[in-house]
């Protein structure tokens, strides 16, 4: 150890307790003859021990039993969202599938991709709304820039999600055990060919503008 | 504080994983009641004022309630809740960028009663220190704010960050320096 910056950091390790014996006795003969050290190591002690008293202060005075009944209750409304947004879903989907192909099996293919581009419909619009609601609000950017974040965070795992779904209407071609001569059968394949493309444009084009994106508005 | 020792964050993980909800609910009370301080002051220096660090703590522990019974053991169960701390204290200020109360109201709140001239001073003194540490940046801040937490070793302060041993002591040096050259610019502060 030869200089102050040096020495400085061995206030930090002593400080803290990481100082081994030899080179603690190097800097206390430092600081006898140092006064920008000594001048450091008072800061050093000075504000971590205003700092921990100030939070011992006022954890002190804290009602720990309201914070956890805060807690428990935000919990409780996290899965009774959980719970609604299932429902929901569930009563969109079975009578869109009974529904649009008129009674037709329920494991009928159109009926199916014909329920989830309807529910990708709502959902979509239903979050741009909610954005513009947000950016509504007067002087509430950091809400919005929380939200934005928290949207990119959602959609680089849904591109993930994304290229294993695409594989589904192959898996449906399989359980279904046709052939492209039938009309289903080819129409499986377009879709299968069309959502592959479009999983693989979002993994290698979009995914990295959005995690670039991320990266910019991280705090 | 009240620390937990590596064989009871096992003991604590195992009642966590139980199929028993009962069991679950007072593995999560025994590890709410055991880092609930540290949390506090971790979110309290991180946002600035008490408010958003309240809410900071309510996010962080509603976080671990729903990822406990999935928290694989990686790491000390406590170094995980302290990394949750500090992505919830980030996402309360990202909300409330410049804070939703004035420090004088949030930090060392005056009692009704005169105050002695050096507790007064000691509150101007954190006040001052409060003041310069929102002024760092997020990497600075974090770091002070985590080894100012009694008992965190700089091994378990490495790990929270996800950094090297070394990395931990030129970077905590670097902002304890930052620190000084704010608290300088601020007017007449004793150490």
């Amino acid at each position: 150890m030869t200089t102050c910056e040096e020495f400085e950091v061995a206030v930090e390790m002593k400080l803290h307790g990481a100082l081994e014996a030899a080179p603690a006795a190097a800097l206390e003969q430092h600081l006898t003859s140092c006064a920008s050290c000594r001048s450091f190591q008072q800061l050093a002690t000075h504000t971590e021990q205003t700092m921990n008293l100030q939070a011992t202060m006022d954890s002190n005075g804290f009602d720990w039993e309201a914070m956890k009944n805060r807690v428990k209750s935000a919990v409780e409304t996290n899965h009774r969202r959980t719970l609604q947004r299932v429902g929901v879903l569930a009563l969109l989907l079975l009578p869109l599938m009974v529904g649009i192909n008129y009674g037709a099996p329920l494991r009928s293919f159109f009926s199916l991709a014909m329920s989830l581009i309807f529910i990708a419909v709502v959902v979509v619009a239903s979050s741009s709304w909610r954005y513009r609601l947000i950016r509504e609000q007067e002087g509430n950017r950091g809400e919005y820039l929380f939200r934005y974040r928290r949207d990119l965070e959602q959609r680089i795992s849904r591109a993930r999600r994304a290229l294993g779904v695409s594989l589904l209407p192959w898996g449906l071609l399989a359980w279904r055990g046709e052939g492209i001569d039938t009309v289903h059968g080819l129409s499986i394949v377009g879709l299968g060919v069309v959502t592959l493309g479009a999983a693989l444009y979002i993994w290698t084009v979009e995914r990295p503008r959005w995690q670039r994106q991320l990266d910019t508005l991280k705090p | 504080m009240t620390e937990l020792s590596p064989y009871d964050e096992a003991a604590l993980l195992a009642q966590a994983r139980s199929s028993s909800a009962t069991e679950r609910e007072q593995a999560f009370n025994a590890l709410f009641t055991a880092t609930r301080r540290d949390v506090y002051a971790l979110c309290l220096h991180l946002c600035g004022n008490r408010s958003d660090a309240e809410d900071a703590v309510q996010e962080c522990f509603v976080g671990v309630h729903q990822a406990l019974p999935r928290f694989r053991g990686e790491s000390r169960l406590s170094t995980w809740v302290y990394r949750i701390a500090l992505r919830s204290a980030w996402q309360v200020r990202a909300r409330h960028p410049r804070g939703r109360e004035d420090l004088e109201q949030g930090l060392g709140k005056p009692s009704d009663a005169p105050a002695p001239d050096d507790v007064a001073s000691a509150r101007q003194q954190t006040r001052q220190i409060h003041a310069a540490m929102q002024k760092l940046s997020e990497e600075h801040r974090t770091v002070l704010s985590l080894f100012a937490i009694d008992g965190l070793g700089h091994k378990q302060v490495a790990d929270v960050l996800g950094i090297a041993e070394g990395t931990v002591w030129s970077r905590l040096h670097s902002a304890r320096k930052r620190l000084a050259a704010e608290l300088l610019q601020a007017p007449a502060v004793a150490c």
